[in-house]
């Protein structure tokens, strides 16, 4: 019975995933397959593609390791720092809900807007954080101008939009029960004790869906590229998404571009594989674990 | 149902009262610094809002704006038909938040509280969906709505969440699945002794725990529809048609942009989502915690 | 109690469904058929500005040709995504803008109609300005651009008569040489104590005024390089030539203009200058190399301006660039296309052109006295327009590489990702070129036909 009511409440999304996804992700498995070029030929080519992408395209390389060198700074730093934020918003303090909206405040800003406020803040000449800088003595850097420091200033830029992670790991922190805080005070444990002891631990199932959520957008990142920097200076931005994007939709590339994206998917896919199967070392579920 | 525990105690013995002083100024000093680093983009975006095209770029940058431009906000929201935008861009919120909510709540409760077989494996491939770029199934997917002849509608933009996928299906998926994961069993074998049926169970017991993470769920769908412009580029082509985030892509011109009405409309379109935001989140506050039965 | 949750269901159920009843109720594509009524689609890009003033030609169209009803399609953003999904699914507009490269990319593989077979129904077709047509094989064209425009310079009057400088030159035969720009320039550029950049203690760090901005693309530097016998390519397209004294002497100046001079800003800093209308009126720059089109907001923000040629190295020249209009080949009505596609660029019929933003192609605006006047006689356009541009145009005029040169949307990343590291100091220029060299020469295909 339980069988019947598990299929038949998951079936609208399993409708939705044929309808709507399986297809067309099948057919760009299939377009990955020739050489089509929006508008022009369309040949199958089997493998070409793939081939040509791990050994011969430098932009391949160079936008993949783009991202892991993003992704590898941003989510530890945002995760940290969202995390944090939340456990500040936990608290019973004067004011409360427009803290909590403030913090969201950036994630709510459009992306056009804010872009042009962050290519404000970086400006080598007047943007707010070399004047920050030069106020404390510290030279201005060329942020996301020049090759070395771009990628790290766009790591910076990512923090602002912590409040995403930070609401989740805020409806978790509400979740956890007062009796586990209660005990620990019982035994005589302070706040450190309860952080380690209950908080983390009871956590765990957030910090988990943070984590893949974090690795599978940030793999993706686009918008940065998209609209600021385009990729450069010199290929340093070059986001895989966004290189992605620029082959199928300037290029008209899109045989290459499926190619592109089908490589993509196997990547996160292994990764977050890995995530999960470790999970059931890490992750305690209150509810218990399936 | 109370309100949720502090996890920076407030201490059993009276010796530590003057640590408890100085934690908690601690705590509001990190607050203030946060919030004011948080609403620098804001506080700039509202200047510029209010600033002529020069004065925008000044530098040394000025923040008072000489003199307040309140045109910019009368000729942006009125140049484009922002209202026929909003009322397009609501119709469309309404439709995908409906949706989203019902598909993904039954599809998570199945995930995460029934047992049949393949279910771990039917979860994995439907969250994989997240991991391929959608600009390769932006067009397959275009294709096949145009075979459907629904091209030029909201169809596309909204029927999708109806079944689980759309904008932020799978992400609102996966979020409450791990959210009824966290859920204690207890509660729901007691009802199952009674004979309910799973259906009962989600109505009756889960949906009423869930609260706070369906107001996240609300909170990021709207955001998500409020701002996307791809979808709607590919599939509108009606000026009537149009939402409220192609209309802010109006300002941004090929070789130049008219920022002060860029600026003024980005405000005009933030402010609902922030009002919304800030009534919203005060269900946080009286989040219901998942023991259910307290003391 | 079970019964209310069904209801409530299905209230919820049956609103929902007419939401989607009611929408997708107007789906109406562009097949409605008004009795004999034509319907066709133009879809095109632009400024907020721009799409009033192309609604109004459409109305207008509509209004004198009854039975053809256009139905314009405004997009805002990436033009590009959309064209290729809609190019991908087979579900075109008739008629549109398109960018000039890909649209002789696509009339090659026959999805762009080729006018030069409606020349005789359509005589005016012949009679444009020559750099204009768009040819993507020997005899075939895919019509025209959408209008034309130059390379040029702007600068503000007030600063050069305060400081009794002599203005940029309005007719091409007495361009300045580079040196003459430089001096020029370097009596306009001013540090944040009113030095100009002549003078021995000058401050480069702190500039306030500088006395021209060239852009980093290609706008900037090619039009010099055509004037100093260089190109890009070679005449058969197959070889990139920036490696070459004539090129590499104007990289080499250009970039003295922003490091050694100090007279021009860097890219950077250009980056946050908004628009040439607002460098120029907030007295940023003096001079501004910009496109033809920047005359609209100039003219329109107050500013004292004047119009002039841009420097030479050994001939003058400019570029001529533009967007393309075309015609898809899976429209469904040919003829009716055409009269609109005869119509949508017709001065007489767009005000975009007395605003400043559009030059003609039709060549009688450009030698019939009264047909000039027409565009011109109006306060956005100055006495000097006439030499500085118009003529300037028929005279010195070369079509831009977008318009000849085969993968040139490609090409251009590659050049402006690479150069780009030169205009910025990170790289030295032989480095660069040798880099382009290599990242370039793969995707140079020739160039399409003149004619």
């Amino acid at each position: 019975m339980e069988r019947n009511w598990g299929i038949l409440l998951a079936a609208p999304a399993m409708i939705g995933f044929l309808l709507f996804t399986l297809i067309p992700m099948i057919a760009s498995l299939g377009f990955s397959l020739t050489d089509w070029n929006i508008g022009g030929s369309f040949s199958f080519i089997g493998l070409e593609n793939y081939k040509t992408m791990l050994t011969e395209d430098k932009l391949f390389s160079k936008s993949l390791f783009v991202t892991i060198y993003y992704t590898l700074g941003s989510v530890p730093l945002v995760m940290a720092g969202a995390f944090f934020i939340a456990m500040l918003l936990n608290q019973k303090v004067k004011g409360l809900s427009i803290f909590r909206t403030i913090f969201y405040l950036p994630v709510l800003v459009p992306s056009v807007a804010n872009t042009m406020l962050w290519l404000w803040m970086f400006n080598p000449d007047f943007g707010l954080l070399n004047t920050i800088l030069g106020s404390v003595g510290i030279s201005g850097q060329q942020w996301i101008y020049s090759e070395s420091t771009s990628i790290p200033s766009l790591m910076l830029m990512s923090t602002w939009g912590l409040g995403n992670a930070a609401v989740i790991f805020l409806a978790g922190l509400q979740g956890v029960p007062a009796h586990l805080y209660e005990a620990v005070e019982v035994d005589g444990g302070g706040p450190l004790r309860k952080l380690w002891h209950v908080t983390i631990p009871m956590m765990t199932p957030t910090i988990f869906f943070n984590l893949v959520m974090a690795l599978i957008n940030t793999f993706q990142v686009f918008n940065e590229a998209y609209i600021m920097t385009e990729g450069g200076p010199n290929n340093s931005t070059l986001f895989y998404v966004y290189y992605l994007f620029r082959t199928a939709f300037k290029d008209s590339q899109m045989g290459y571009a499926c190619a592109l994206a089908w490589g993509l998917f196997l990547i996160i896919l292994f990764l977050s594989s890995l995530i999960f199967l470790t999970s059931r070392k890490w992750v305690y579920y209150e509810g218990g674990e399936n | 149902m109370e309100t949720n525990p502090v996890i920076n105690s407030e201490p059993i013995k009276p010796t530590r009262k003057s640590n408890f002083k100085l934690s908690r100024i601690f705590i509001y000093l990190l607050l203030v610094l946060g919030s004011v680093i948080m609403l620098f983009p804001f506080f700039w975006l509202v200047r510029s809002s209010f600033m002529g095209m020069n004065q925008i770029f000044a530098f040394p940058p000025e923040w008072i704006p000489k003199p307040f431009m309140w045109s910019n906000y009368s000729e942006a929201l009125t140049s484009v038909p922002f209202d026929k935008y909003l009322l397009n861009t609501l119709m469309i919120e309404l439709l995908v938040l409906a949706g989203t909510l019902v598909s993904s709540t039954l599809a998570a409760y199945s995930f995460s509280r029934l047992r049949w077989k393949g279910r771990n494996i039917v979860f994995m491939i439907i969250l994989s969906t997240m991991m391929l770029p959608y600009a390769v199934t932006l067009i397959p997917t275009f294709m096949m709505w145009k075979e459907l002849g629904a091209l030029n509608t909201i169809v596309p933009l909204t029927l999708p969440s109806w079944f689980g996928t759309g904008i932020n299906g799978v992400f609102n998926i996966f979020l409450l699945r791990q959210f009824f994961l966290s859920i204690p069993r207890e509660l729901e074998e007691a009802a199952y002794i009674d004979g309910a049926s799973p259906l009962t169970v989600l109505l009756r017991i889960i949906i009423p725990l869930s609260k706070p993470a369906f107001i996240v769920i609300l909170i990021f769908t709207f955001i998500a529809v409020w701002n996307d412009f791809l979808g709607p580029l590919i599939y509108l082509n009606d000026d009537s048609k149009f939402t409220l985030a192609i209309g802010l892509a109006t300002f941004k011109g090929l070789y130049n942009a008219q920022w002060g009405y860029l600026m003024a409309a980005s405000v005009a379109i933030v402010t609902p989502i922030v009002l919304l935001y800030f009534v919203a989140q005060r269900y946080f506050i009286e989040g219901i915690t998942l023991t259910g039965t307290k003391g | 109690m079970k019964w209310r949750s069904v209801k409530i269901a299905s209230l919820v159920l049956s609103i929902v469904f007419l939401l989607f009843g009611c929408s997708s109720g107007e789906s109406t594509g562009s097949s409605n058929n008004n009795g004999d009524q034509v319907e066709l689609t133009f879809m095109y890009w632009g400024s907020n500005m721009e799409k009033q003033a192309i609604q109004k030609m459409i109305d207008s169209f509509n209004k004198s040709h009854p039975d053809i009803k256009v139905v314009g399609q405004h997009v805002a953003g990436d033009y590009n995504t959309k064209v290729n999904t809609l190019m991908a699914s087979n579900e075109l507009p008739d008629v549109a803008y398109l960018g000039t490269s890909l649209a002789k990319k696509w009339a090659q593989e026959g999805k762009i109609m080729d006018l030069t077979d409606y020349q005789d129904q359509y005589p005016a077709l012949k009679e444009r300005v020559a750099q204009s047509y768009l040819y993507y094989e020997p005899g075939k064209n895919v019509g025209n651009t959408t209008a034309s425009e130059i390379e040029m310079m702007f600068y503000n009057k007030s600063l050069f008569e305060e400081d009794g400088v002599e203005v940029p030159p309005s007719k091409a035969e007495d361009a300045w040489t580079w040196d003459e720009l430089i001096k020029t320039a370097q009596k306009l550029t001013k540090d944040s104590k009113g030095r100009t950049a002549d003078e021995s203690d000058f401050n480069p760090k702190e500039i306030m005024q500088y006395g021209i901005s060239v852009p980093s693309t290609f706008n900037g530097w090619l039009p010099m390089v055509l004037s100093n016998g260089g190109d890009i390519v070679n005449e058969e397209g197959t070889e990139l030539t920036l490696n070459t004294p004539e090129a590499k002497e104007v990289f080499q100046n250009i970039h003295d203009l922003i490091y050694k001079y100090h007279v021009a800003p860097t890219p950077v800093q250009m980056e946050n200058m908004p628009a040439t209308s607002v460098s120029l009126q907030t007295k940023k720059v003096a001079m501004a190399i910009d496109g033809q089109w920047a005359l609209l907001d100039i003219a329109g923000s107050g500013v004292d301006f004047g119009v002039a040629v841009l420097p030479k190295f050994d001939e003058p020249k400019t570029i001529f660039l533009s967007g393309a209009s075309v015609i898809f080949s899976s429209t469904e009505h040919p003829e009716e296309a055409l009269e609109f596609y005869m119509y949508h660029n017709d001065p007489e019929q767009v005000d975009l052109f007395e605003t400043g933003l559009w030059m003609p192609i039709q060549e009688e605006y450009y030698t019939d006295e009264a047909k000039i006047k027409e565009w011109t006689d109006n306060p956005a356009h100055p006495e000097e327009y006439r030499d500085a541009a118009i003529n300037y145009l028929l005279d010195n005029a070369v079509q831009a590489p977008e318009i000849d040169i085969i993968n040139w949307d490609q090409i251009n990343t590659e050049l402006e990702q690479g150069l780009d590291q030169y205009w910025t100091d990170a790289k030295s220029l032989d480095d660069v070129l040798a880099e382009l060299e290599e990242s370039v020469s793969p995707l140079l295909e020739g160039r399409y036909p003149s004619e």
